[in-house]
């Protein structure tokens, strides 16, 4: 069986992901899942379009370069989290509540090469502007996390599987 | 007319009155970073008139050297909030920060020739349907 390097390398290339005004940066050890556009208010208000896009990967794959000491945090009542630059505004990664993965965002991310958009998220309270369409791989409001890992990691999956690495 | 918007936590609200001459959904790198989102979405005036009605002090606004790109945002919660560009003579609103309807539709995606490698149909992304575990009552048919 034929297997691309990517998959079958025990050590892919690192990815990096940087703010707009570089003050923080971070590093991608692992293989980067694919991601997801939410398009609910508290994400459009936070990137001020009309959605995020972003992933979750293991904490074990995930570095912070420099910066970290610069992010500022801020968290609803209902547990919605905002991590950015207290200098330029971007949003950053953060260690999710489940302690065991970081939320990064995608528009980051410097050289990213397999990963693409799965999923659309609370396509119900999308902006009336927002064309995202029915009958993509959308769901009205928020899948079960568990649900969405499985969809952000199934491309890694299927190629550890490919490879024999399970 | 009138439109109001402001940020996640709700230190920021503004009014603008007037109207947009522009809506553009830009893709480029500065914008990428900006919004971590694979494109940022802004409505342009010229005429219109911006006016805090609170949290005025507690915007931050950075402009990313030797560039044009500026950003503004709540210094308590990162939430994109107006600015304005060009001398103050353009004013640029974020559409997600909006609380009341946008008044058009995007006019256009621009620096597509700049965007990212993953943005891609996003609009026809393959449904769900092919996924069996995920046929649950929140998935859209």
């Amino acid at each position: 069986m034929s297997i691309p390097p990517e998959a079958s390398s025990s050590k892919p290339r690192s990815i990096f992901g940087q703010c707009l005004c570089g003050s923080v940066e971070f590093e991608i050890s692992g293989p980067l899942p694919d991601f997801y556009q939410c398009h609910c208010s508290l994400c459009r208000k936070l990137s001020g379009s009309g959605c995020d896009t972003a992933t979750f990967l293991s904490s074990t794959h995930f570095q912070w370069v420099r910066g970290q000491d610069g992010v500022k945090s801020f968290k609803t009542e209902s547990g919605y989290r905002s991590e950015f630059c207290e200098r330029c505004g971007s949003t950053v990664p953060h260690l999710m509540d489940n302690g065991r993965q970081y939320w990064v965002p995608a528009g980051l991310l410097a050289n990213v090469r397999d990963s693409r958009v799965v999923a659309h998220l609370f396509v119900s309270s999308k902006a009336a502007w927002d064309n995202v369409a029915a009958g993509e791989a959308s769901y009205t409001e928020m899948p079960s996390m568990d649900e969405l890992n499985a969809v952000l990691h199934r491309r890694l999956a299927a190629q550890r599987m490919d490879s024999g690495d399970v | 007319m009138k439109f109001l918007g402001g940020c996640l936590c709700g230190a920021v609200h503004y009014e603008v009155t007037g109207s947009f001459e522009s809506f553009f959904l830009c893709h480029c790198s500065h914008c990428r970073k900006d919004t971590g989102s694979s494109h940022a979405a802004n409505l342009f005036s010229k005429t219109a008139e911006l006016r805090w009605l609170s949290g005025e002090s507690q915007t931050t606004t950075y402009n990313l050297p030797d560039t044009a790109h500026v950003k503004s945002f709540c210094a308590i919660c990162g939430s994109a909030v107006p600015h304005q560009q060009m001398n103050g003579t353009l004013l640029v609103v974020p559409a997600g920060s909006l609380e009341t309807n946008a008044p058009m539709r995007p006019q256009g995606h621009i620096f597509m020739h700049s965007k990212a490698n993953w943005d891609e149909h996003l609009e026809s992304i393959r449904s769900f349907a092919s996924y069996p575990d995920l046929s649950g009552p929140s998935v859209q048919k």
